[in-house]
């Protein structure tokens, strides 16, 4: 079930990162590239201009997942599947204020992510 | 406290035995109450056993004279003397009435008309005592309370403030003039609005208790308790107020603090749950990952087995992570999740195994909550491995009750074949139930029954006690 359908993974947690890689993998997706930081997650997402973002709000480097959303969405309308282990009330209503996007509280369910993905 | 006498009570110390029974039987007539002694030391005796209020004594006693009595008695009795006196002694009896030391002196031979009136004069010293005694234990107690006093008088608009109203607003008596506009302005500017409101309330009858903040001279912040009440004339008329102010900046900071300590152990607390849940994920991961990499059947089982073990543990964990009470989580939101979490995790379709809550909301502390999932994951991995077919559509039910004494009863069943009647739950020797044995019974001091008669059943009942709270 080849979607053929381009998923750039933020994720700061390198085990985490790869079990998100291989559920993608497993679900049908092409994972173009993993990042841990903000700021390479900018660059990444200009560069391979995937489909679907599927990135953790908490990520290293000096950018947090809201702000890179945001840079990147100042430019181009990649949907954006956020996850959080947190609970924060004022970051999640940030996050949802950004327009083309989901939030899925860690940990993520493939199906749920299988079904933002269609719905985008 | 000690209460003004009405009632007083007099020693009379005479030797002259004729004279001193004569003294009492009038006194006894006058409404007092009057004992007598022949002399100094067996009048001490006497005030060792009883509170004489006034003394009246002979200067010329034998085994002493009336002043050295006076000193005799003061240590076991605080009382006003009147000493009676010869022209020989006149003088001591004088200097002494100078020096306060006694009421009066009455010259021999008696008259019984002024003796009396001294005695209203000693009476009436005692009061004043006792009055000033209390006023400086009133003064004393308002400057360990931090309470000062004030009034307003509504025709003349003036107001009076005790010397501690000053200390408290952190204001010299010498620079400020007491005045409701004077007062306003060292309150804080957002509670002028309270402030206002309390006093014109006052005005016009209702009594108020307002805590407001007080701005001091190098701008500290300071707390004070506010009490106004109307003041009344004959005719019910309001004609000012009074009131206390009390400064309670040590109980508030105090408070704040308190504060302070517990949201940051809330937030401690909260952050440790999470790094748990993350450090679990973590662990989950790689076994996860490992389990991809393995060619092996039984090995991929095995590292799925574990997977769960930790997802049912880390839930706790997040679960706690999420709810308002750091120290309890509810049961039922728990299993509900773990139920859906683990059916996902074995693959099961909608339509092959489904389940069957019955769940009574029962708040439980971490210590239970834990055990309480890894029984869970033990009785649904079973069902999984055992139960379930190809042939047949799965279900598993789950029922959670609370009773009023607090016994927790979870009956978990699946639809499976069961096992045959001569099956030894207890002497098995399978992980999986030894697991469920040792947890229900060493760890949570709960009972474990199975039936294999209809599918296979487990019922398990314990209370919440078996730990105490910890945060």
């Amino acid at each position: 079930m080849q979607k053929n359908i381009k998923i750039l993974i933020a994720e700061d947690e390198a085990i985490i990162a790869m079990c998100l890689k291989m559920d993608c993998r497993n679900a049908g997706y092409n994972v173009c590239g993993m990042v841990a930081k903000g700021e390479e997650l900018i660059i990444r997402a200009d560069q391979e201009k995937p489909d679907i973002i599927l990135m953790d709000i908490g990520l290293s480097g000096e950018i947090n997942g809201i702000e890179a959303a945001l840079q990147i969405r100042s430019h181009c309308d990649i949907p954006i599947i956020f996850m959080t282990g947190y609970q924060d009330e004022a970051m999640i209503e940030q996050a949802n204020k950004i327009h083309k996007t989901v939030l899925f509280h860690k940990p993520v369910n493939m199906q749920d992510v299988e079904k933002a993905v269609e719905s985008f | 406290m000690e209460q003004i006498k009405k009632d007083l009570k007099i020693l009379v110390v005479d030797d002259n035995r004729d004279l001193a029974n004569n003294i009492q039987d009038i006194l006894h007539e006058k409404g007092y109450t009057a004992s007598v002694a022949f002399d100094g030391n067996s009048a001490a005796k006497l005030c060792a056993l009883e509170k004489f209020d006034l003394v009246l004594a002979d200067y010329k006693l034998p085994d002493m004279d009336g002043l050295q009595l006076q000193e005799k008695l003061s240590k076991l009795i605080q009382a006003e003397y009147i000493i009676i006196t010869g022209h020989a002694s006149l003088e001591s009896a004088s200097k002494a009435v100078q020096q306060k030391q006694i009421v009066g002196y009455e010259i021999k031979p008696l008259d019984m008309g002024r003796l009396l009136a001294f005695i209203r004069q000693g009476e009436r010293r005692r009061a004043e005592k006792i009055i000033a005694q209390q006023s400086s234990h009133m003064q004393l107690a308002q400057e360990m309370a931090r309470i000062g006093y004030w009034s307003f008088d509504i025709a003349t608009g003036i107001s009076a403030w005790s010397d501690m109203i000053f200390t408290i607003l952190g204001r010299d008596p010498a620079k400020h003039i007491p005045s409701y506009d004077e007062f306003r302005s060292f309150i804080h500017p957002d509670d002028w609005n309270m402030f206002d409101q309390a006093v014109q309330g006052a005005i016009k009858g209702t009594p108020y208790h307002i805590e407001m903040r007080i701005i001091f001279p190098d701008q500290s912040i300071h707390y004070v308790a506010a009490q106004g009440y109307p003041q009344f004339d004959t005719d019910g008329k309001i004609t000012g107020l009074f009131g206390t102010t009390q400064d309670i900046t040590k109980r508030k900071y105090a408070e704040e603090q308190i504060r302070t300590a517990l949201a940051e152990k809330e937030t401690l607390l909260r952050e440790l749950y999470h790094r748990t849940k993350n450090n679990m994920q973590v662990i989950s991961g790689m076994l996860s990952l490992q389990a991809a990499f393995s060619q092996d059947k039984e090995t991929v089982e095995i590292l799925q087995e574990l997977e769960n073990k930790i997802m049912a543990m880390s839930l706790v964990h997040q679960k706690l992570y999420q709810s308002k009470d750091l120290s309890r989580i509810d049961l039922r939101e728990y299993i509900n999740d773990l139920t859906e979490l683990l059916m996902q995790s074995y693959n099961a379709l909608p339509d092959a195994v489904s389940s069957r809550l019955e769940m009574q909301s029962v708040p439980i502390l971490i210590d239970t909550a834990i055990p309480c999932g890894l029984i869970l994951n033990e009785l649904i991995s079973n069902s999984f491995k055992h139960a379930f077919s190809k042939e047949k559509q799965g279900e598993l039910q789950i029922e959670l009750t609370q009773a009023d004494q607090g016994d927790i009863r979870l009956l978990y069943s699946d639809n499976g074949p069961g096992v045959p009647d001569e099956f030894d739950f207890r002497n098995r020797k399978t992980l999986g139930l030894q697991t469920v044995l040792m947890i229900t019974e060493h760890q949570l001091g709960g009972t474990a029954h199975f039936d294999g008669s209809n599918g296979l059943s487990c019922c398990i009942k314990f209370r919440d006690t078996h730990y105490k709270e910890r945060v």
